[in-house]
């Protein structure tokens, strides 16, 4: 057996990073590279975002189909509101992953989300979060804007989140923080949460700004990038995508979503400046939407979709799909996009494109050895 | 002996005030049987008037869109004077002072408990139709009047009530065979049902999505659901020309109309639903979850799902076997408690000026209610708006989806402005903290020493507040 590189750095530094947990040893020797997960809540109809040229979508969907798309390939186009996107997508720096969604069917949001961010194939099966998993058998830190902790990230103890805060934190922060750790139980975690808070550097603590919006929170999230001992990952919750009604077509429930999608991105290109090249932006959500439109103007729970990338690891601008078509006979149960890629493949690559690890330790480690294709060199630069 | 986490845990601890209640499970289990009066004195808006500032506030908002077309800096002053006018911003800050005031003063602490807990359980998202206290007045009109019936009532209560017909869409589901259906599709309109309101029905509210159901049971119970509507300012009505006429089957059995109109589809599924033993099993595990731990044992479950069995759902009945369960496992569980339940029980066991008394929380309808707004503004920030779940399942009851960094560093970050309160003076000496301590924990002693350790405020009782907020001790019952 060949003793390979990077798994003699991942089986040596284990113990570097309890004592350090931001800034492991392993961290401070590799290329700094930045995972960013945006979670579109909701169910992501991929089919608006990304339409497929087939007059069968216009019949199914008369009063939600934009007309001023704009044109990717000679079979797909992009919703007029993924403008950055589009840019980047002419710069060779974003693509997608079309027909793709995790291995779950039963149209549940809450169950679909479960099994996202675990990406167990049962719902409720697992209390840790693949990207979690994965940080942790990489041995990177990562950051969480948004006031929960995500499913998504737990599982790694080096993660901190962070929400701007309508007023500043009391003086002696530190101090009463690391005081209020005598009276929690070590075990539990909330003693877990309170000692991460109390190594939160400086820097964070008074870098809040007070404005939620998601062009102020992705502004500040890649401040902490480009730091050079700062986290590796950062995970975004985008919520209201689940266009039951009022879905609308170019203007609409939908299109606002998707612009705010499109200012994180926008707005981390410009915070995370010449470390954009070493960037990869991600979509995740819990399932598309149905072909047909409802009566309201709306789409039902679905499961085909799309996953959005952006950024310099990208190798190139292109819709990467095994496409199963949308005549009646090829949807899943007569009514849904299929899925013809496990999007969990997708996201084991990133991670392992990312974190610089191999593909199949960051399967078994992540996602418990299930049978997933490497797509790694098909997708990213590495 | 029975330690005080009882009290907290059932309730939101002993006030300096009051007496600690010497048979506690009895004083806990008396509470349940009736709907206590409510005992603020203030304004307490009724569903017709809200509906109708909803109305005025899209009437005039179109007129003022047109008359501003061209200046913009003009449009948005009107629109803010608009938005003072019909009380934006103001009715749910009302409404959460209507909520806070129960849980302190009404004497029946244990009542409101279980009144959030299915407020909770039943959500509404106050962003379906936002800003004006709809929630609320959802939580106090339907839900607080239907505890002291069966669980299937309540189900049926809030199923039919406007905020979660709003919040899941069900106005928008129209049956394809129904008149208006077979109308628009005669004119190539698509016309379907929405499955949004039935699917949470079944995996939310009642039998859980362990309960066995079919995406065909979805779709045949949202076929029942059509015609229940709360289109825009209007009151629940069921519409007969938008329900998809016929029989539907859910879990094997049929479902049709009766008498001159199709509502009883609804009405008769039900309390099938509330029967099925996956449905008792896991309200009576969320209970348990929601009061006791974590992780419910069997031996905790068990004794709520034989009473519900015996009286079908019963509330009263389901509520006091619950109590009786917690009394027992008390003293050898701790449960973390969420932000708002955290908070109002730092009130009460202080017995701090809270929340904003009647007088100071009418309304001019011409400036922004600033001081109104204290407290919803403080739940935003500690990550816990009652009216404002992201999602409709509700906030989550387990300490791990509650202790991010940033959630805790909140709790260290907050109390502070409960001191704040323009009502805020300061009522109590330092040695007063024996009688507040020792009235709610059997180790005062040790707390009371942490804090003169840790306490650096100028002011003492302020400072006592706000370290003991930052502890273990006040985040967990």
């Amino acid at each position: 057996m060949t003793f390979n590189r990077r798994q003699f750095i991942l089986g040596s530094t284990t113990l570097t990073m309890l004592g350090s947990p931001l800034f492991s040893a392993r961290a401070s020797r590799l290329n700094k590279r930045n995972l960013i997960v945006v979670i579109l809540r909701g169910g992501l109809d991929g089919l608006a975002a990304v339409p497929p040229k087939d007059r069968l979508l216009q019949k199914a969907r008369p009063d939600i189909s934009s007309k001023s798309v704009i044109k990717l390939t000679s079979d797909f186009s992009l919703h007029p509101e993924l403008k950055t996107f589009h840019k980047l997508w002419k710069d060779n720096q974003a693509a997608v992953v079309h027909a793709t969604n995790i291995p779950y069917t039963d149209r549940s949001h809450f169950e679909g989300q479960d099994v996202m961010e675990t990406g167990s194939t049962t719902p409720y099966a697992s209390d840790t979060g693949w990207l979690g998993r994965g940080m942790e058998s990489a041995e990177l830190a990562g950051l969480a804007v948004s006031l929960p902790m995500p499913l998504l990230l737990r599982g790694n103890i080096a993660t901190d989140n962070f929400f701007p805060a309508s007023q500043e934190a009391p003086k002696l922060f530190n101090n009463i923080v690391s005081a209020s750790l005598e009276t929690f139980d070590k075990n539990s975690y909330a003693y877990s949460a309170i000692k991460q808070l109390s190594e939160r550097p400086q820097s964070m603590i008074w870098d809040i700004g007070s404005k939620r919006d998601a062009a102020n929170l992705s502004k500040i999230a890649a401040r902490q990038l480009i730091r050079e001992d700062g986290p590796r990952v950062a995970v975004f919750d985008i919520n209201g995508f689940d266009t039951h009604s009022g879905q609308g077509s170019e203007d609409g429930e939908l299109a606002e979503h998707l612009s705010e999608f499109d200012s994180v991105i926008k707005n981390l290109k410009e915070g995370l400046g010449s470390e954009f090249s070493n960037s990869l932006i991600i979509s995740l959500t819990e399932f598309g939407r149905k072909v047909e439109q409802n009566g309201g103007s709306g789409t039902e729970h679905g499961y085909g979709t799309a996953i959005l990338m952006a950024g310099g690891l990208v190798r190139k601008s292109e819709v990467i799909s095994d496409w199963p078509g949308l005549k009646r006979k090829d949807l899943f149960e007569g009514q849904d996009l299929n899925s013809t890629i496990d999007s969990r493949a997708v996201y084991c690559s990133a991670m392992a494109a990312c974190f610089d690890v191999d593909f199949d330790y960051m399967r078994r480690k992540a996602f418990w050895g299930d049978n997933l294709p490497n797509l790694t060199d098909k997708l990213f630069k590495i | 002996m029975v330690q005080k986490s009882f009290f907290r845990k059932v309730a939101f601890g002993i006030n300096p005030n009051e007496e600690v209640p010497a048979n506690p499970l009895s004083w806990a289990q008396g509470q349940v049987h009736n709907t206590p009066p409510l005992t603020w004195e203030g304004l307490l808006p009724e569903q017709k008037k809200l509906r109708r500032n909803h109305a005025l506030r899209d009437e005039k908002y179109d007129k003022l869109e047109k008359k501003f077309k061209n200046d913009n800096d003009a449009f948005l002053e009107a629109e803010e004077n608009l938005n003072f006018e019909v009380g934006t911003n103001y009715y749910e800050a009302l409404e959460i002072n209507i909520r806070h005031h129960a849980a302190i003063h009404s004497g029946s602490p244990v009542f409101e408990r279980l009144l959030w807990f299915w407020a909770n359980h039943f959500a509404a998202l106050e962003t379906a139709n936002p800003w004006f206290g709809f929630t609320g007045e959802y939580h106090r009109n339907v839900l607080r009047k239907n505890l002291t019936g069966s669980f299937a009532e309540l189900v049926t209560a809030a199923t039919t009530s406007r905020a979660m017909i709003e919040s899941l869409d069900n106005s928008d589901s129209v049956g394809p065979n129904s008149i208006q259906g077979r109308k628009s599709r005669k004119q190539n309109k698509i016309v379907s049902i929405n499955e949004n309101h039935a699917r949470e029905l079944l995996e939310l509210h009642t039998v859980s999505s362990k309960g066995g159901y079919t995406q065909q049971d979805v779709i045949n119970l949202s076929k029942i659901m059509t015609g229940w509507q709360a289109h825009d300012n209007e009151p629940v009505k069921f519409n007969q020309r938008i329900h998809e006429p016929g029989e539907h089957i859910v879990f094997g059995k049929g479902y049709k109309q009766k008498g001159t109109n199709s509502k009883n589809k609804l009405l008769d599924v039900i309390p099938d639903l509330c029967a099925r033993p996956s449905c008792r099993e896991f309200i009576a595990t969320k209970l348990c979850r929601h009061f006791i731990c974590d992780e419910p044992t069997k031996e905790m479950v068990r004794p709520i799902v034989e009473e519900w069995e015996k009286t079908d759902g019963y509330l009263p009945s389901v509520h006091s076997a619950l109590l009786e369960v917690i009394y027992h496992h008390n003293n050898n569980y701790k449960k973390f408690l969420n932000p708002e339940i955290w908070l109002v029980q730092l009130a009460n066991m202080f017995d701090l000026n809270y929340p904003i008394e009647e007088k100071l929380m009418n309304h001019n309808f011409s400036s922004y209610p600033r001081l109104q707004r204290r407290i919803i503004d403080i739940l935003e920030q500690i990550g816990h708006n009652p009216y404002r779940p992201r999602q409709p399942n509700g906030w989550p009851d387990t300490e791990l989806e509650w202790v991010s960094p940033e959630l805790i560093a909140r709790r260290f970050q907050y109390p502070i402005k409960l001191m704040q309160f323009p009502t805020y003076k300061r009522r109590f000496p330092a040695t007063d903290l024996n009688t507040i301590f020792g009235n709610n924990y059997e180790n005062s002693e040790e707390i009371i020493s942490y804090i003169s350790k840790n306490n650096f405020d100028m002011d003492e009782f302020a400072g006592a507040v706000k370290t003991f907020a930052a502890t273990g001790w006040s985040m967990y019952a």
